[in-house]
């Protein structure tokens, strides 16, 4: 199974290589993600390998994200500039991942919910791994969830 | 020298275009998804196709056999975060020239699609 370091280190390439950001674990700030407004990124993993990539972080941070990538500041980014960017750097964390774990293993369509008065479910998953990182002074959670036995 | 660029992102579209806009490609169409992609190649002529391989509708693997199956050599270049050594084979079977993995650096797709440009 894939290791917390080498989620970590997908991370920090994807968004060093696309976004010029340079993420760090921080585990120490984990409860503020909690019941906050957030972003969600999510790509599913089938195959040899039933799963899913989930990225949760601040919405200030997505407009960095985004604001990065569009050279704009982070207050003229748009929505649809955030869910874009989100979606890019779901599908590249979890494209990168879906890499580790057994093949042959098919990667979803990211799907990205923004906005606050949500919760999130994965069905019939549990979480395997978890890393918090900061980035320009931002959280983000990457959890990597495996489905549970018998689940198709 | 004329291109279609093929990604559901609007953000790996526009990293694609600023990189050939760099090389000094400008006459480039933009699809969201390998059906719309190969109505465009239908109806147009095209010297060069980059596509990325997890589309909805139609993803990209499909637009490399639709492409082929009617006789085009135009190149294509798949980018994609699939990686694993199977599916790059899958991707080259099909028809794919030129195979360039997420993320990547700027500089690598330059220097692919400076190869493109400078033979056309």
């Amino acid at each position: 199974m894939i290791s917390s370091d080498e989620i970590v280190a997908i991370t920090q390439n994807v968004m060093g290589t696309m976004f010029e950001l340079c993420p760090m674990t921080d585990e120490s700030h984990t409860e503020l993600l909690e019941g906050a407004e957030a972003f969600t990124g999510c790509v599913q993993i089938s195959g040899q390998w039933k799963g899913a990539v989930v990225l949760q972080g601040t919405p200030e941070l997505a407009k960095i994200i985004a604001a990065n990538f569009f050279e704009l500041t982070a207050d003229e980014v748009t929505e649809a500039d955030i869910r874009d960017s989100v979606a890019e750097l779901t599908n590249m964390v979890g494209g990168n991942i879906k890499g580790q774990v057994p093949a042959p293993s098919y990667l979803s369509i990211p799907s990205v919910t923004t906005g606050s008065d949500f919760s999130f479910h994965l069905a019939g998953a549990s979480v395997v791994s978890e890393v918090v990182v900061t980035c320009e002074g931002q959280l983000m959670r990457i959890r990597l969830c495996e489905a549970d036995q018998g689940q198709a | 020298m004329k291109v279609l660029v093929v990604d559901d992102s609007g953000v790996m579209r526009k990293i694609i275009i600023r990189s050939l806009n760099a090389v000094g490609v400008i006459d480039i169409v933009e699809a969201g998804d390998g059906q719309e992609a190969f109505s465009l190649f239908k109806s147009e002529s095209f010297d060069l196709v980059l596509t990325d391989w997890n589309m909805p509708v139609r993803n990209g693997l499909e637009l490399v056999t639709d492409i082929r199956s009617t006789g085009s050599k135009v190149p294509i270049m798949m980018v994609t975060t699939e990686a694993q050594k199977t599916q790059v084979i899958t991707a080259i079977q099909a028809g794919v020239t030129d195979y360039l993995t997420k993320p990547f650096e700027n500089d690598t797709l330059r220097k692919k699609l400076d190869k493109y440009v400078s033979v056309s």
